[in-house]
């Protein structure tokens, strides 16, 4: 296949710009190496200093600034594939005024299928009660759907409860903040891990809330991800056993 | 180790992974320079047995680029023409600056997994078996991802040219 357009974009980097990073590189060796060079006492004499600096520094900022405190206090897990940072401390609010909204498509079921690029598998067995919402499909895709590109989501209904099903082809590689013990793994089948996140960010009250009893459940089928959102555990993992089938 | 070879071996690699990630060319400079900083200060740590120059470098730009897209997270890149790659140059054609600038458009309609590997393909110019150990996926997948987000945009490509 020609794919010879593709390389269009490629450019040799500014001369001077990677003049002065080279330079800047150079700089940073020989510092490393004279500093390697110098006698042992003056090294541990200076690094002393530069210690007891930086923790009193960081006890400053510990006490003193909450998202370094928060920064530190958190730890990153990779659970089933997927990176998971966990603090107690709220993550913050989108930037006021920035915030982009992308209105979804509104469609039926079959034209939503046949207009998402990838092939969903639905779930084959859901609770009795709950009914396809058909005015309730949402896709995301084209230009105008931006990060959100490439995302259905499926709601079904009963008399009190709602489950929604949403599958997408974003990459999900980055980090999400959740709260301490909020993630665990679970095991569809033999070959197919599945996170369950308990509760999620509340931002009236700034802390991580499981108030609602809500539960999302994501799993992967190929380059899809699967995230299904309800309030009862084991018929969120029948409904995603059944994707698998 | 020369690093100073390192160095002129792989930047045009580490510049062009972000000039196809982020297609600007001041923010593809500031994420090179903080790859570069970032493996200078830790290359005591480098094992040539674990991964190659390449493999490690871009190891680091990555995660240099998933901070910068969480410290953007709810912004959306604005589509200002001083700001595009395509025209810094003021001496590229009229011609060449529309195929940039069109070819720009094309790729930010993939998913960021297909973005990904064309910034691996086709910015940092590496193999599809280079790719899969980089993502963790089978050679067979990213040629198969590769081939359809490719073949997809040829299409549109040839929409738009017929060539």
């Amino acid at each position: 296949m020609d794919d010879r357009f593709l390389y269009q974009l490629h450019e040799e980097p500014d001369s001077e710009f990677a003049s002065n990073l080279r330079q800047m590189l150079r700089q940073f060796t020989q510092n490393s190496e004279q500093r390697s060079n110098t006698p042992f006492q003056r090294v541990f004499t200076a690094r002393l200093a530069w210690i007891t600096v930086a923790v009193a520094i960081s006890i400053l900022l510990l006490t003193t600034i909450a998202p370094v405190r928060a920064f530190i206090a958190s730890t990153i897990a990779n659970i089933a594939g997927q990176t998971f940072e966990m603090t107690d401390d709220y993550p913050g609010d989108n930037y006021p005024g920035n915030e982009i909204v992308i209105e979804p498509q509104i469609l039926s079921l079959t034209d939503a299928l046949g207009a998402f690029p990838h092939k969903v598998k639905l779930p084959t067995c859901l609770p009795s009660g709950y009914a396809l919402n058909e005015e309730g499909v949402r896709v995301y895709i084209g230009e105008d759907a931006g990060f959100l590109a490439d995302t259905i989501e499926i709601t079904w209904l009963s008399e009190n409860n709602g489950i929604e099903l949403l599958v997408t082809n974003r990459d999900i590689s980055g980090v999400e903040i959740v709260a301490p013990d909020s993630v665990t793994e679970i095991s569809l089948d033999a070959n197919h891990p599945a996170v369950v996140i308990q509760g999620g960010w509340d931002a009236n009250q700034k802390i991580w809330s499981t108030a609602y009893g809500a539960l999302r459940l994501r799993w992967l089928i190929g380059d899809l991800t699967y995230e299904l959102r309800g309030t009862d555990l084991e018929q969120l993992i029948e409904i995603a056993s059944s994707t698998l089938n | 180790m020369d690093w100073d070879v390192i160095y002129t071996s792989e930047l045009s690699r580490i510049y062009n992974y972000f000039i196809y990630k982020v297609f600007d060319r001041e923010i593809a400079q500031d994420l090179t320079a903080t790859t570069f900083e970032r493996a200078w200060k830790t290359r005591s740590n480098y094992r040539v047995i674990i991964a190659s120059p390449s493999t490690w470098l871009l190891g680091i730009a990555r995660n240099v680029y998933r901070e910068h897209v969480r410290k953007n997270r709810f912004t959306v890149p604005l589509l200002q023409d001083e700001h595009l790659v395509s025209n810094v140059n003021i001496e590229q054609s009229f011609q060449e600056r529309q195929d940039k600038e069109f070819l720009r458009r094309l790729l930010l309609t993939l998913s960021e997994r297909e973005q990904d590997l064309i910034a691996l393909k086709y910015g940092a110019g590496l193999t599809n078996r280079e790719i899969a150990k980089i993502k963790s996926l089978s050679e067979s997948s990213v040629g198969n991802i590769l081939h359809r987000a490719v073949k997809n945009l040829r299409k549109k490509w040839e929409e738009r040219y017929g060539r």
